[in-house]
């Protein structure tokens, strides 16, 4: 594919015109790997489990914290927001009631494929808008379990405490009955839905700005931190200062 | 605290037996590959490999899955014959071992989609080992902590 250089183009290499400019393109690939490095590492997740210290093992409070501030009052709607983002009719984090979704493989075996379960939406808002992704990614719901065992507890606090890389843990919902005590989000499990039974599923609740953070923080996490000295194995031979010509 | 975590047991896998080899070295001789493996356990099944070095205990091999429409990718067959490979130096290790739960713990590393390998301890098989995980470094702090155990609570 042919490319022309606009004057625009010139400006970013420092040259005023195609006669100024020479074959080569300088580039500092030091301060690219400085600009990526700001967005992969566990500093935001170390940041959160700092701040949630204060609460030490008192999980009853941490989950009464989490039910005060991780939904909104009421499910988002483009009414209720003042349309400040336009008509929508599903968001990131948004949790939803369908018997649509597919999960692949339940880690946790209290899926009925057949019956209603709830589900959070994982991509980003525009990416679940009508007509644009065919399929989209889920995390499924499991309801949080009477904590009776030691097993159980462990898993619990593990997830409130921010411990825990595969299940994000969101409180009861007002008016669903199920997950009495929160529910697991299973982010070990592939779960999706077809983007169209998606917009006429039952939205339940929506995170709150809060929550929604909390989710991104833990999706990042989730998806991107890296294993010790994973950068120094990936180290190539280049160098800091490139001329490509 | 139990560094494991039973989240599935016997009845939710609802797991029928396919078949019984008396010896390890009968069993490879048989389905020592991963085409093998595949081709004689179905989704649903699990087959048992029992073995004077298990002792007491047995090798459950099992699926989950059910790929039979699938070409198994030459990846996973790698990954099959690696862990029974590996399983076979584990016939060593899990004789000397002085912890078996250990050896649990190597095997369950090996967990691929198609076929899962477990030791069940046949004594104790009503327990939960068909799928245990590893919890990431919790601590061992679950005594003092508190839980709340109910909807109000929470919401208080």
């Amino acid at each position: 594919m042919k490319t022309t250089l606009t004057k625009q183009h010139f400006q970013l290499l420092g040259k005023k015109s195609r006669g100024d400019m020479s074959n080569e393109v300088k580039l500092d690939v030091d301060e690219l790997k400085k600009i990526l490095e700001t967005y992969h590492n566990k500093e935001c997740w170390t940041k959160i489990q700092k701040w949630f210290e204060p609460f030490q093992s008192d999980n009853t409070k941490r989950a009464k914290f989490f039910a005060k501030i991780m939904y909104t009052q009421d499910v988002l709607t483009a009414e209720n927001t003042n349309n400040v983002i336009g008509s929508f009719n599903v968001l990131q984090g948004d949790v939803i009631k369908t018997k649509s979704a597919n999960t692949f493989n339940p880690i946790i075996k209290d899926y009925n494929p057949l019956e209603y379960n709830y589900y959070v939406v994982i991509p980003s808002s525009c990416s679940v808008q009508p007509n644009r992704y065919k399929w989209v990614l889920l995390a499924r719901l499991s309801p949080v379990e009477p904590l009776n065992d030691g097993k159980r507890k462990s898993i619990y606090e593990s997830v409130l405490k921010f411990k825990n890389g595969k299940i994000f843990y969101l409180p009861p919902i007002k008016g669903v009955q199920e997950g009495a005590l929160g529910f697991y989000g299973l982010f070990e499990e592939i779960s999706y839905i077809e983007n169209n039974r998606l917009q006429s599923s039952s939205r339940v609740a929506s995170l709150s700005e809060i929550g929604w953070y909390l989710l991104n923080a833990f999706i990042v996490n989730h998806l991107t931190r890296p294993p010790k000295n994973e950068n120094k194995a990936r180290t190539t031979n280049h160098p800091a200062k490139w001329c490509i010509k | 605290m139990s560094k494991y975590l039973a989240v599935l047991s016997n009845r939710d896998y609802n797991l029928t037996p396919v078949g019984r080899h008396n010896s390890w070295s009968q069993f490879t001789r048989s389905l020592g590959s991963a085409t093998s493996i595949i081709s004689a356990i179905p989704a649903g099944k699990f087959l048992e490999v029992f073995d004077n070095k298990f002792n007491d205990d047995s090798l459950i091999i099992f699926r989950r899955c059910d790929f039979d429409n699938l070409n198994m990718l030459s990846s996973m067959s790698s990954k099959i014959s690696r862990c029974l490979m590996q399983i076979d130096k584990m016939t060593t290790t899990y004789e000397n071992a002085k912890n078996p739960i250990d050896v649990f713990s190597l095997i369950h590393e090996q967990v691929q989609m198609a076929v899962e390998f477990a030791v069940v301890p046949t004594t104790t098989s009503t327990d939960d080992y068909f799928s245990t995980f590893e919890l990431e470094n919790h601590e061992d702090d679950s005594n003092e902590a508190t839980f709340p155990t109910s909807r109000k609570e929470i919401e208080g």
